[in-house]
C-alpha cells in the first residue's frame, strides 16, 4: 500500500534521474539539429534512441538489423504491460522530461494524444505526407488532428474484427459448423446474431456470448458517428449507432445468452476452455490470446465474419514525444520499421495485422492460415474487414464515455438497473465527468 | 522479543531528547566546540530525504490542487479552492469515502479481535512448535498483494468460484460478490484480513510476552480463570500495542488501492465496480489523474482531503484511547480511596 504522496515522489525521483541521464545526450545532440538522417550517419555521431512499447510488438529482430545497417544508432527498448506503459508515458509527457524518443500509443489513448498534439512531434514536418498512402486512411486519421495540420503517429498494426466460434459446441447445438455457412447466419444484422444465440441456448442450455461489453464495442465501432462527430462535438447522446448498439446488447441480455464473464478475468479465460460461451469477438491479435489461455481447444475454433461489415478493436501507433532529443533519427527509424516490408515480417512473427493495405493482396497474406483456428484463412478475413472500416473521430475522452456505457450495460446484466435507468445514469455520469 | 510498539512510539521524542542532553555539556571552548553539530549531521539524511519526498511533495500537491491542471495539457489556470468545492458536490467521491470507511471497519475490527485471540493462543506454553506457527503467521504478510488479490478474485468469482461452490453445496443461491456493495466490501476486507492478521498477532504476542508473569500468578491465586485473565489483565495491558496496531491499520486502510483494483476483474477496473460498489478514495484519485479526463489538479485535491481524513481518523483513535485512559485513572483513584478507607476502618 503506497500513499499518494509517495507515488508522486517516486515519479518525481524517476523524472529527476531520467532528466539527469537525458542531459548527457543533450550536448551531443546540439550539433546534430538541422542535419538530416543520412548526414548524421555519415558523420557517425553515436545516437541512442529509447523505444517504449507494451506487450509484444515483435521488433527485436528488426531492431538488430537496423542497428547493423546504421552503426551509429543504438536502440534501447523497454516493453511493459499495457497500463504501466501508458501510465509511464503520460507521466513523462506531464513532466516534460524523462520520456522516450519513440513510444507506442494504443488506440484507446491516441485520441487523447492527438488532442494534445503539442506534446508530440508533428510528423508532417518530417515528410510523413509522402508515406501517407502506404497506410489505411482511417488508421492514419486516428493520429491526425481534425484540421489536418498535424499527424502525431505512424500506424503499427490494426485489430480488425471477426467472430471466433467453437465448432464443437455449434455442432452439439445443431448449428452449421462451416465458416461460410456460419457467416451467412448473421451476415445481415446483429439481430440475426442474437437469434442464433437464442437457438444455441435453447438447444444446449448454455450461454452464447462471453460478455455484454465486447459485443457493445464490436457493434458501436462500425459507424463513423459514435461519441464525437467529425467536427469534434459530442454526439453520444443522440448518436444512432450508440442507440443501436445499446439496443442490441440489452436485447442480448434479455435473451439470456450472456455468460457474464468479464473480459480479461480469470473466469473469462476459464470460459474459453470449458465452453461457457460459444463465440468470441475476435480481432487479429486475439488468436495469440486464445492459444495462450486455452491451448486444449486446438482445432475447436474457427473464424467467421462479423455481422454488418467492418470493425476494429485495438491496434497502435508509434509517436515521438516533443521532448525527444533526436527527432530526425527517431523519425527515420520509425518510418523504416513501419514500412510495409517490415510490417509483413512482424505479421509473420507475431500475427499483429499490418496497417498497410498494399500487403493485403500479397500472396503471403492471402495464403496465411492458422492451424489453431482450424486453418481459417485469417489473412483474407482480416484484410477484407480492415478495408471495410470507416474513419471515426475517436476524440479526446473516448475511453471515459465508452467505459461509462460499458458499466451501465454491466449493471443491466447484473440486474441492478433496468435498461432505461442504466442509460439515464450513464448519461448523467458522463455529463458530470466531462463537466458538460 | 521486546515490545516493538514502545520502540516505535518513542523513537522520535527519544531521539530529540538525546541530542538535547548531548549538546548541553559545553564547558570549555576547546575541541568540543564543533561537536554540537555532529548529532544533527547524523540524523540529517532522514530529514533531507523527508524534506524532498515528504514536505516538498505535500506542498507541491497542495499547489497543484489549487489549479485547473490536466496531466497531459499541463497547468491551465489558478482556480483557488474550486477543486475542493467540486469535491464536496461529487457523488462519486462520497460514495468512495463511504466505501473506504466501510471496508476499514470490516477489516480492522475482525482483524484486531482475531489477532488478539491468536496471540493469546501462541503464547500458551503448552503449544508445540511455537516458532513454526509464528513464522507461518508472517507468510501472508510477505506475500505479494497482487498474488493475494488474484487468488481471492477467483475464490469470489461468480461462476467458478470456490466460495460460491460451497454456498451452492449448502443449498443456497450463489452470490454475485461484485454486484452487491456489502458483499464486495466483505470480499475485499477478507483479503486485507488475511494479509495483515498475522502481522498484528506478532505485535500483540511481543507485547504479551512483556507482561510480568507475576500479574497472572496473582490473578490465579485470586481464582481468576483463563478468560478472566485474558480480559482483565492481557487486554488492558496491551492497550498501547492495540492503539499502535489500530492507527497503523486505519492509515493503511484509508489508502486501500491494490485490492479493489485487482478485485475488479478485467479492463476498466479502476471504476471499482459497475456501480462504484467498491471504489475507494485512492482508486478514485488514481482514475481521475491517470485516466481520462486526466484531471491532475482535482486528484491532488482528493489527495489532500485524504491526508486530512487520515489525520482526523488518527486523532479519533487517540481520542478514544484518551477516554480509556481517563476512565482507568478514575477507577484507579477510586480503588486507592477504597483501599485507604478499608485500612482506616481496619485501624
Amino acid at each position: 500500500m503506497r500513499s499518494p504522496t509517495r507515488i508522486v515522489a517516486a515519479f518525481l525521483a524517476l523524472a529527476v534521474i531520467l532528466a539527469a541521464c537525458g542531459s548527457d545526450a543533450d550536448d551531443t545532440a546540439g550539433t546534430d539539429d538541422g542535419d538530416n538522417g543520412t548526414d548524421t550517419e555519415a558523420s557517425g555521431d553515436p545516437v541512442t534512441l529509447n523505444l517504449w512499447t507494451f506487450g509484444n510488438f515483435g521488433y527485436d529482430e528488426l531492431i538488430e538489423e537496423y542497428q547493423d545497417d546504421n552503426p551509429n544508432i543504438t536502440i534501447e527498448t523497454l516493453s511493459q504491460e499495457f497500463d504501466a506503459h501508458h501510465d509511464a508515458l503520460i507521466t513523462s509527457l506531464a513532466a516534460g522530461t524523462g520520456g522516450p524518443d519513440i513510444a507506442a500509443a494504443e488506440v484507446a489513448f491516441i485520441g487523447a494524444f492527438t488532442n494534445q498534439a503539442d506534446s508530440f512531434l508533428n510528423l508532417l514536418d518530417y515528410g510523413a505526407a509522402d508515406i501517407q498512402d502506404d497506410y489505411l486512411d482511417w488508421k492514419w486519421d486516428q493520429a491526425t488532428t481534425l484540421d489536418g495540420s498535424a499527424t502525431i503517429g505512424l500506424p503499427t498494426d490494426v485489430g480488425g474484427m471477426a467472430i471466433c466460434y467453437r465448432m464443437d459446441l455449434f455442432e452439439e447445438a445443431g448449428l452449421p459448423t462451416d465458416r461460410d455457412e456460419v457467416s451467412a447466419l448473421w451476415e445481415n444484422s446483429w439481430e440475426d446474431y442474437i437469434d442464433v444465440g437464442i437457438q444455441y441456448r435453447e438447444a444446449t442450455g448454455r450461454a452464447f456470448i462471453d460478455n455484454e461489453g465486447l459485443l457493445y464495442d464490436a457493434v458501436v465501432n462500425q459507424s463513423p458517428d459514435t461519441y464525437y462527430n467529425s467536427d469534434g462535438e459530442y454526439i453520444f447522446e443522440q448518436s444512432e449507432q450508440v442507440a443501436y448498439a445499446w439496443q442490441i446488447v440489452t436485447s442480448a441480455i434479455e435473451a439470456e445468452i450472456d455468460a457474464k464473464t468479464p473480459a480479461w478475468s480469470a473466469e473469462w479465460n476459464a470460459g474459453m476452455n470449458n465452453g461457457d460461451f460459444a463465440v468470441l469477438t475476435c480481432p487479429a491479435w486475439m488468436r495469440g490470446y486464445i492459444e495462450d489461455q486455452a491451448p486444449d481447444t486446438f482445432g475447436d475454433w474457427d473464424v467467421a465474419t462479423v455481422p454488418e461489415g467492418g470493425g476494429n478493436w485495438g491496434g497502435s501507433h508509434l509517436v515521438i514525444p516533443a521532448q525527444s532529443e533526436h527527432p530526425q533519427e527517431a523519425y527515420d527509424f520509425m518510418a523504416w520499421i513501419l514500412a510495409p516490408e517490415q510490417q509483413l515480417r512482424v505479421f509473420e512473427g507475431t500475427g499483429n495485422f499490418p496497417s498497410t493495405p498494399e500487403l493485403y493482396d500479397s500472396p503471403q497474406m492471402r495464403e496465411f492460415t492458422s492451424e489453431f483456428l482450424n486453418n481459417a484463412p485469417l489473412g483474407e478475413i482480416y484484410s477484407d474487414n480492415a478495408l471495410d472500416v470507416v474513419a471515426q473521430n475517436i476524440g479526446e475522452n473516448y475511453n471515459l464515455i465508452n467505459q461509462e456505457i460499458g458499466e451501465a450495460l454491466n449493471r443491466v446484466s447484473d440486474g441492478l438497473e433496468t435498461p432505461d435507468e442504466a442509460w439515464e445514469t450513464a448519461m448523467a455520469n458522463i455529463n458530470r465527468e466531462l463537466g458538460l | 522479543m521486546t515490545a516493538p510498539t514502545k520502540v516505535a512510539a518513542e523513537l522520535t521524542p527519544d531521539g530529540t531528547e538525546r541530542q538535547g542532553r548531548k549538546s548541553r555539556p559545553k564547558l570549555g571552548r576547546g575541541p568540543a566546540h564543533e561537536e554540537p553539530w555532529a548529532p544533527y549531521l547524523f540524523i540529517s539524511p532522514f530529514f533531507i530525504l523527508f524534506a524532498i519526498f515528504g514536505v516538498f511533495t505535500l506542498g507541491y500537491t497542495f499547489w497543484v490542487s489549487l489549479h485547473d491542471w490536466s496531466l497531459l495539457g499541463g497547468m491551465d489556470s489558478f482556480t483557488g479552492i474550486d477543486n475542493y468545492v467540486r469535491l464536496l458536490d461529487d457523488p462519486r467521491f462520497w460514495k468512495a469515502t463511504v466505501n473506504t470507511f466501510s471496508i476499514l471497519l470490516l477489516s480492522t475490527v475482525p482483524q484486531m479481535i482475531m489477532a488478539l485471540i491468536l496471540a493469546e493462543i501462541l503464547n500458551d506454553r503448552l503449544l508445540k512448535g511455537p516458532h513454526l506457527f509464528r513464522s507461518g503467521l508472517l507468510v501472508p504478510n510477505i506475500t505479494s498483494v497482487v498474488a493475494i488479490a488474484i487468488v481471492f478474485q477467483s475464490l469470489f468469482a461468480r461462476q467458478n468460484g470456490l466460495i460460491n461452490a460451497i454456498i451452492q453445496l449448502l443449498g443456497f443461491e450463489p452470490l454475485n460478490w461484485h454486484a452487491g456493495r456489502l458483499s464486495s466490501h466483505i470480499a475485499i476486507a477478507s483479503m486485507v484480513n488475511w494479509q495483515f492478521t498475522g502481522f498484528n498477532t506478532l505485535i500483540f504476542l511481543a507485547a504479551i510476552q512483556a507482561i510480568p508473569l507475576s500479574y497472572y500468578e496473582a490473578a490465579m491465586i485470586d481464582g481468576a480463570n483463563r478468560f478472566q485473565r485474558f480480559t482483565r489483565i492481557t487486554v488492558p495491558l496491551l492497550r498501547p500495542a492495540i492503539l499502535f496496531a489500530v492507527v497503523l491499520s486505519v492509515i493503511g486502510q484509508l489508502q486501500l488501492f491494490a485490492q479493489p483494483l485487482l478485485f475488479g476483474a478485467g479492463a476498466g477496473s479502476t471504476s471499482g465496480g459497475n456501480d462504484n460498489q467498491y471504489l475507494t478514495i485512492l482508486l478514485y484519485l488514481y482514475s481521475q489523474a491517470f485516466q481520462q479526463p486526466f484531471r491532475f489538479g482535482y486528484s491532488a485535491a482528493i489527495a489532500w482531503t485524504l491526508v486530512l481524513m487520515s489525520a482526523l481518523a488518527a486523532a479519533l483513535v487517540f481520542g478514544v484511547n484518551a477516554l480509556f485512559d481517563r476512565r482507568e485513572d478514575r477507577s484507579e483513584r477510586e480503588h486507592r480511596k477504597a483501599m485507604a478507607r478499608r485500612r482506616e476502618v481496619a485501624r
